[in-house]
């Protein structure tokens, strides 16, 4: 197929043009957080590039449009579903292979927080800033938040969790000293980013499959409507074909100009 | 060759199994048209069906034949199916994907475990906190989708509702092709 970009592809992005798709072919098929301007981006491309010649034709160009975009949000999917599957992981992983100076400054004002209703400001500083070195002080502390409802390992927990988050977005986002934090942590276990990727993956296998699977599904479909376009295509210019030498062999008539033409052709 | 007691039993299968025979079985089975109203024929409503007749006319063009315009028909009734799996489709997913309380059905299948567990008065040993989060957590972003995807027998449906209006629709053009050609 030749791409051409001509005044009459280039009309089928007018207003009337869009209407006309509109009540022919429906509403776009957006979902929420979809950019409908980057959807008819692509479907000018693609009216553009294919130019359809008849209703047959856009039937074909919509149904590629309507694939294609299908394609790319599985695609996308795919993506963010191994990203954000692949930062959980990690974000597991380092709480649980975490070393307490990794986390110590959350712990501890987490700690002083919940200790300060109970003490005065300097005291259970001082007692957080003991809890958080030894455990001589866990006597102590633990009774002061059995009152209270708390539990010193669930403070500790959820410290843990927090600047395992904090690491692992940081990871994601490819701050140098977070990756070195990261590989450090890795290689104190004896694991890789691959290792965390994989058991994750075993776990999002049926949904990677799933959505696999669509995409295949799109793809063939979204070949067969272009190969059928062809195949539409070959037909008319065949049909052509054979109108063409029934219109050469027309005889044509020789039009007389009229008294009127013939003079002012004279006159000139 | 298929021997005569094979035919006769073959037979006596085929009447037994004739559908729902419970009114709740013949009830439910009443309703599986209704689900998405996608097995229900373009012409049993009003607007896709005049929808249809003026996709056919456009596909026809004018001073068509009987042959041409029966066949434009055929494919105007094939695209309008595509359109309207493809419409119910898309809206199928935005509905579920706005839906705040969406959850995998292992999710809740283990959380209404969970609660059970708890109106037995056999709490787990979590947090109150831990607890209620998880309650009330459900699959957000990608996960949700991916979990409609995987999970939602709908969709499973749809796509065959969209292969069949596909093949439909092509053998209608190659049809119509044809009979152009031979009509030049």
């Amino acid at each position: 197929m030749v791409a051409r970009l001509k005044p009459r592809a280039k009309a089928m992005t007018s207003a009337p043009a869009r209407v006309r798709r509109l009540e022919l072919f429906g509403r776009p098929p957006l979902l929420e957080g979809e950019d409908e301007d980057i959807y008819n981006e692509l479907r000018d491309r693609m009216y553009a590039a294919v130019d359809p010649a008849d209703i047959i034709e856009e039937m074909f160009v919509e149904d590629m449009l309507y694939l294609q975009w299908d394609i790319v949000r599985l695609r996308r999917l795919k993506l963010s579903l191994l990203t954000e599957s692949g930062s959980e992981a990690l974000k597991s992983f380092l709480s649980a292979n975490m070393n307490l100076e990794l986390y110590e400054d959350i712990f501890r004002e987490n700690l002083t927080q919940i200790l300060e209703k109970k003490l005065p400001k300097d005291q259970a500083q001082e007692l957080a800033e003991q809890g958080c070195r030894s455990n001589e002080a866990d006597p102590k502390i633990k009774q002061l938040l059995s009152g209270s409802g708390h539990d010193l390992d669930d403070i500790q927990d959820a410290a843990t969790r927090e600047r395992a988050q904090e690491l692992a977005q940081a990871y994601a986002r490819r701050e140098p000293e977070a990756i070195d934090q990261v590989n450090e942590i890795l290689a104190s276990a004896g694991r890789t980013m691959d290792n965390i990727y994989a058991s994750q993956l075993t776990e999002e296998i049926d949904k990677i499959e799933r959505i696999e699977r669509l995409i295949t599904v799109a793809e063939t479909r979204r070949n067969v409507s272009l190969r059928e376009l062809d195949r539409h295509r070959a037909v008319l210019a065949e049909a052509l074909r054979q109108k063409i030498p029934e219109i050469e062999s027309t005889e044509y008539r020789v039009i007389e100009p009229t008294r009127t033409e013939g003079r002012a052709r004279r006159d000139q | 060759m298929t021997s005569e007691r094979k035919v006769r039993t073959n037979r006596a299968n085929a009447r037994a199994s004739t559908g729902p025979k419970t009114a709740r079985g013949r009830a439910n089975s009443a309703r599986n048209a209704l689900r998405h109203g996608l097995s229900q024929p373009v012409y049993s409503d009003p607007a896709w069906s005049e929808e249809v007749k003026a996709l056919a006319q456009e596909i026809a063009g004018p001073d068509a034949n009987t042959e041409i315009t029966e066949l434009a028909r055929r494919v105007a009734e094939a695209q309008i199916e595509l359109r309207r799996v493809r419409s119910a489709r898309n809206e199928f997913l935005s509905h579920t994907l706005s839906n705040p309380y969406f959850d995998s059905k292992a999710a809740a299948r283990e959380k209404a475990r969970v609660i059970g567990r708890i109106l037995a008065g056999k709490e787990p040993d979590v947090s109150m906190e831990f607890l209620t989060a998880y309650l009330a957590s459900t699959p957000q972003g990608p996960e949700k989708f991916a979990t409609i995807l995987l999970e939602a027998k709908q969709l499973q449906a749809m796509e065959r509702y969209e292969r069949r209006a596909l093949s439909r629709r092509k053998f209608a053009i190659r049809a119509l092709d044809e009979a152009r050609r031979f009509a030049v």
